[in-house]
């Protein structure tokens, strides 16, 4: 297992941003990246709303995204898991990039046994489906034997695509500089740097799931909307006027105090 | 002290809460929506001094709100977006609820 450097939740610092700023409606535009070749999703444009005592937000914002990542990029709707959001949406196909795949029953790195769903082995291109994400996560779905295993994965051993990962042609034995753009050194900076001038002696296709995102970015606009209500109902007062959930998007806090006759 | 015993109590929170983003809201889980007994209830609810709002019961209150509740009185707090907050089971006295309310405000702050 590796332990690297994860980048901060982006959408969860965006939402908190939003949240603490919640006033202007940011047009989008402003803080544009340095350089429109650097896909730093850091420099994401957002703009949000949030009306006022309901907890209702409304933010639009781009970001640059890997090719092939657009289809799970909106997070809606939004599921609760202790601690963290699952973004679902429809499923998308995706291949492992490592030889090995913990599928974890939580989105840490505990392996634990009562965090380990299934452990694959021989994973590289095998198939798995994308439920939803989460920061630095994928809820995904794999099928053995004719058994569905649902866990979560790290994002960074998977390659988003309908089409396996090609394996990296040859190896090399000498120490060599990747040629790689700066964007993509960037990006792995935390876990590449120290790696870079050391030989590679057998050619390991995990490095592979990364190079489909070599300039492969894309620009795209994204809006998330909150759900309106964890619950609902409707039902009517005892003088018969219709009520429904939405009575506490009126409110910060409802108490509903349930009574009887007796 | 009772439900009903605390009608007033809540209807004078109510009150006082006015316009804070804070609102209380009744409950009969003996009445369903759309019943003849509501009327009835709504007697005896005004009665005990009950002036909030106060709602029946239908298949959605009992699988959104109620399915869990055994006891009455039980009151739950939600937030705006329809999330439960926390549960409080049974009748307070006025200083108590609203020892409750102002920790459940100053903790979803």
């Amino acid at each position: 297992l590796r332990t690297e450097t994860r980048k901060v939740s982006i959408w969860g610092k965006r939402v908190l941003a939003v949240m603490m700023a919640a006033v202007s409606l940011c047009t989008i535009g402003c803080g544009k990246p340095a350089s429109e070749e650097l896909p730093d999703a850091e420099h994401s444009i957002f703009g949000s709303a949030e009306l006022p005592d309901t907890g209702y937000t409304k933010t639009e914002y781009e970001k640059y995204i890997p090719i092939g990542l657009h289809e799970i990029a909106t997070p809606e709707p939004v599921v609760s898991y202790p601690g963290v959001n699952i973004s679902y949406a429809h499923e998308v196909t995706a291949f492992a990039t490592d030889d090995s795949i913990y599928m974890r029953a939580r989105p840490d790195s505990s392996t634990e046994d009562d965090n380990i769903v299934k452990k694959v082995q021989d994973a590289w291109a095998v198939k798995f489906s994308i439920l939803g994400k989460t920061d630095d996560w994928y809820y995904a779905r794999y099928t053995e034997d004719g058994v569905d295993y649902v866990g979560f994965v790290r994002k960074d051993d998977f390659y988003i695509g309908e089409a396996a990962p090609t394996p990296t042609p040859e190896p090399t034995n000498k120490p060599k500089k990747t040629p790689e753009p700066e964007k993509e050194e960037k990006e792995d900076k935390d876990d590449k740097d120290d790696k870079k001038n050391e030989p590679t002696p057998t050619p390991k296709p995990k490095g592979v799931g990364k190079t489909p995102y070599s300039n492969k970015y894309e620009k795209v606009k994204l809006k998330f909307e909150s759900s309106s209500s964890g619950i609902t109902f409707q039902t009517t007062t005892l003088d018969g006027e219709a009520v429904s959930d939405s009575l506490f998007s009126r409110n910060g806090i409802t108490m509903i105090n349930i009574w009887t006759q007796t | 002290v009772s439900c009903l015993q605390e009608m007033g109590t809540l209807s004078d929170l109510a009150y006082e809460y006015k316009g804070t983003g804070f609102s209380i809201v009744g409950l009969s889980a003996d009445v369903p929506s759309g019943s003849s007994i509501a009327a009835d209830a709504k007697e005896l609810f005004v009665s005990a001094g009950g002036k909030f709002t106060n709602l029946a019961y239908t298949d959605s209150v009992i699988r959104a709100i109620l399915h869990d509740v055994n006891a009455v009185p039980t009151t739950k707090f939600y937030d705006s977006r329809g999330r439960l907050l926390t549960v409080v089971n049974g009748a307070k006295s006025k200083q108590d609820w609203i020892n409750i309310i102002e920790t459940v405000i100053h903790e979803k702050a």
